[in-house]
C-alpha cells in the first residue's frame, strides 16, 4: 500500500532536494512578503470616480453577458467610500457620477435589487441634505420604472425624506407615489399606508423600528446578506449613529 | 559547464518557440490589433489616439502572457509525456541546468514578444512611456514564464497547468481591487467569518506578485507616469521570479525521472 502510494506520487524524498534550494526558496518568500506587505496599494478615491463604462463597452468587456459585470460594478462603486482617514466618505463622492453609476447598473441589470438598495441606505443617508435630496429623487424616478420591484427603496426614501429632512411634503409624496403606483399582491399593506404611518407623531427610532422591523419580519428579505445589513442599519439606529 | 548547458537548453527552446509558431501567432495578432484600432479609431469622436492605444496595449499584454505561457506549458509537458526530459536526465546535465535553461529560452522569447508587441503601439503612444511599457511588458512575461515553468513541472497536464496559471494571473492582477472592496465601510468587520475571509484573502496577497504594478496602460496614455514604479517593477520580478525558480527546482529534484 505505502509504496503504491509512493509510485503514484513518483516523488523522491524531501531530504534528496539540497540545502540551497530550501535556503533559496525561503529567502525569496520572507523578500516577497516584505515587498509585499510593504508595498503600498493605491485606495481608489472620491475624486477618481471615473464616469461608468457604456453599456456596449461592458457587453463587449463581458464577452456579450453583461448581468455578472453590472454585479461586479456594484462592488466597485461601493468600494469608493474605502478613503482610509476620512469620516464620513460617502458624503465626499460626486453624487451625480455615482448616479450615472447606479444608472448603468440598472440598466444592464433592472431587477437587481442592490443599486436601489445601495441609493436608499447608503448614499441617501449621508448627512448632507443636497445630496440625500439628489439620491431621493434618483430612487423617486427609479420606483417610477417599476413600481411593484422597487417599492421598499421608495418607502425608505419617505423614511429618509420625514426623519433626516424634516420635510413632510415630500415624504408624503413618495407615500402616496407608493399608494398609488406599488400595486401588486406582493406589495404589503404597510408600504401602501405609509401616509398614515408618516402622519403619527412618531419619532425616528420608533418609526426606524417599525419600518425595519416589518420589512424583516415580512418574510419578503430573503438575503441572508441584506437580512444582516437592515439589520445592522437597525441597530445603528437604535444606538443613534447616522 | 553550467553555463554551457544552460545555454544550449536555452538555445534549444528559443529554437523551439520559433518552430511553435509563436512569433507567427504574435504577428497574426498584432495585424488583428491594428485593424481593430483603426476601427476604434474612426469611431472616436475625441480622444482617437488615446482609445486607440488603451485598446491594443490591453489587447497586446493579453496576447503576450497567453502566448508565452501556452508555449512554456506545452514545452514542458511534451517534453515530460515523449520522455524527452528522460533522455535529458540521462547526460551527465544538472537539473538545476535544465531548470535554468528552459528559464532562459522563455526569458529570451518574452524579450522578443515584449519588442513585437511594444512596436506598433510607437504610433499612438509616446516613446519613452512605450519604452517603460515594454520592459514591464518583458519583467511581466519573464515572471509569468517562470509561473509557467512551475506549474508545467508540478501539473505535467497542459489544460490543468493553463487553468492554474490563468487564475494565477487574474487573482495577481485583480487582488488590489479585492482588497479596497473588502475594506469598505459597510463589510461586515465585526463577523468572524468576514474577518477569517479576509485574513486568508491578505495571506493570499502577501504570497502573489504585484502584477497591478506591471505594464499599465496609463502610461501610454499619460495618466500616470511610468518611470515611477519601473524599479519596483524590477524589484518585484527579480523577487518573485527567484521563488518560482526555487520552488521549481525543488520539485524537479524531487522527480523520479
Amino acid at each position: 500500500m505505502f509504496d503504491r502510494a509512493r509510485h503514484w506520487r513518483d516523488e523522491r524524498a524531501l531530504a534528496r532536494v539540497p540545502g540551497a534550494g530550501w535556503l533559496v526558496l525561503a529567502l525569496a518568500l520572507v523578500a516577497q512578503i516584505a515587498f509585499s506587505t510593504c508595498t503600498p496599494r493605491s485606495a481608489p478615491s472620491a475624486a477618481e470616480l471615473a464616469p461608468p463604462p457604456s453599456v456596449a463597452t461592458v457587453t463587449v468587456a463581458s464577452l456579450g453577458d453583461p448581468l455578472p459585470a453590472a454585479k461586479i460594478m456594484n462592488l466597485l462603486l461601493q468600494a469608493h467610500d474605502n478613503q482610509p482617514g476620512l469620516s464620513i466618505p460617502f458624503a465626499k463622492l460626486d453624487f451625480l457620477m455615482v448616479m450615472r453609476w447606479l444608472d448603468r447598473i440598472i440598466e444592464l441589470d433592472p431587477r437587481g435589487p442592490y443599486p436601489l438598495l445601495a441609493a436608499s441606505r447608503l448614499y441617501a443617508e449621508v448627512p448632507d441634505p443636497a445630496r440625500q435630496r439628489l439620491m431621493l429623487d434618483f430612487v423617486q424616478r427609479q420606483f417610477r420604472a417599476d413600481p411593484d420591484h422597487r417599492w421598499a427603496a421608495l418607502a425608505h426614501a419617505a423614511y429618509i425624506a420625514r426623519h433626516r429632512l424634516k420635510d413632510l411634503a415630500l415624504a408624503r409624496e413618495y407615500a402616496h407615489s407608493l399608494r398609488l403606483y406599488a400595486t401588486s399582491p406582493a406589495v404589503p399593506a404597510w408600504a401602501r399606508q405609509m401616509e398614515i404611518l408618516l402622519l403619527a407623531d412618531m419619532n425616528e427610532l420608533a418609526s426606524a423600528r417599525v419600518l425595519l422591523g416589518a420589512l424583516l419580519e415580512s418574510g419578503q428579505v430573503t438575503d441572508a446578506a441584506e437580512f444582516r445589513f437592515l439589520a445592522w442599519r437597525l441597530n445603528q439606529i437604535s444606538e443613534g449613529k447616522p | 559547464m553550467l553555463v554551457r548547458a544552460i545555454a544550449t537548453v536555452g538555445r534549444f527552446t528559443l529554437i523551439e518557440a520559433i518552430h511553435s509558431r509563436v512569433a507567427l501567432a504574435a504577428l497574426i495578432v498584432i495585424l488583428a490589433g491594428a485593424g481593430l484600432g483603426q476601427f476604434t479609431n474612426m469611431l472616436a469622436l475625441t480622444d482617437s489616439t488615446g482609445i486607440q492605444a488603451a485598446t491594443l496595449a490591453a489587447l497586446y499584454r493579453m496576447a503576450a502572457v497567453f502566448l508565452l505561457c501556452s508555449f512554456t506549458i506545452a514545452s514542458v509537458v511534451r517534453e515530460h509525456n515523449d520522455k524527452s526530459l528522460e533522455l535529458i536526465f540521462s547526460l551527465p546535465l544538472p537539473r538545476a541546468a535544465y531548470l535554468l535553461g528552459k528559464w532562459l529560452g522563455c526569458t529570451l522569447a518574452a524579450l522578443v514578444l515584449a519588442g513585437l508587441f511594444a512596436l506598433p503601439l510607437g504610433f499612438s503612444a509616446p516613446w519613452p512611456a512605450l519604452a517603460a511599457w515594454a520592459v514591464s511588458l518583458a519583467l511581466e512575461l519573464t515572471l509569468m514564464a517562470s509561473a509557467s515553468l512551475l506549474c508545467a513541472l508540478t501539473f505535467t497536464h497542459v489544460v490543468g497547468s493553463l487553468t492554474a496559471i490563468a487564475a494565477f494571473y487574474a487573482l495577481s492582477r485583480a487582488m488590489g481591487a479585492l482588497l479596497a472592496i473588502a475594506s469598505g465601510s459597510v463589510a461586515p468587520l465585526e463577523s468572524a467569518g468576514f474577518q477569517a475571509a479576509n485574513w486568508i484573502l491578505q495571506a493570499i496577497a502577501a504570497l502573489l506578485p504585484r502584477l497591478d504594478l506591471f505594464t499599465r496602460t496609463a502610461w501610454l496614455t499619460g495618466d500616470a507616469q511610468p518611470f515611477a514604479d519601473l524599479g519596483l517593477i524590477a524589484l518585484q520580478s527579480v523577487v518573485y521570479t527567484a521563488l518560482l525558480l526555487a520552488a521549481g527546482f525543488i520539485d524537479l529534484m524531487r522527480k523520479n525521472v
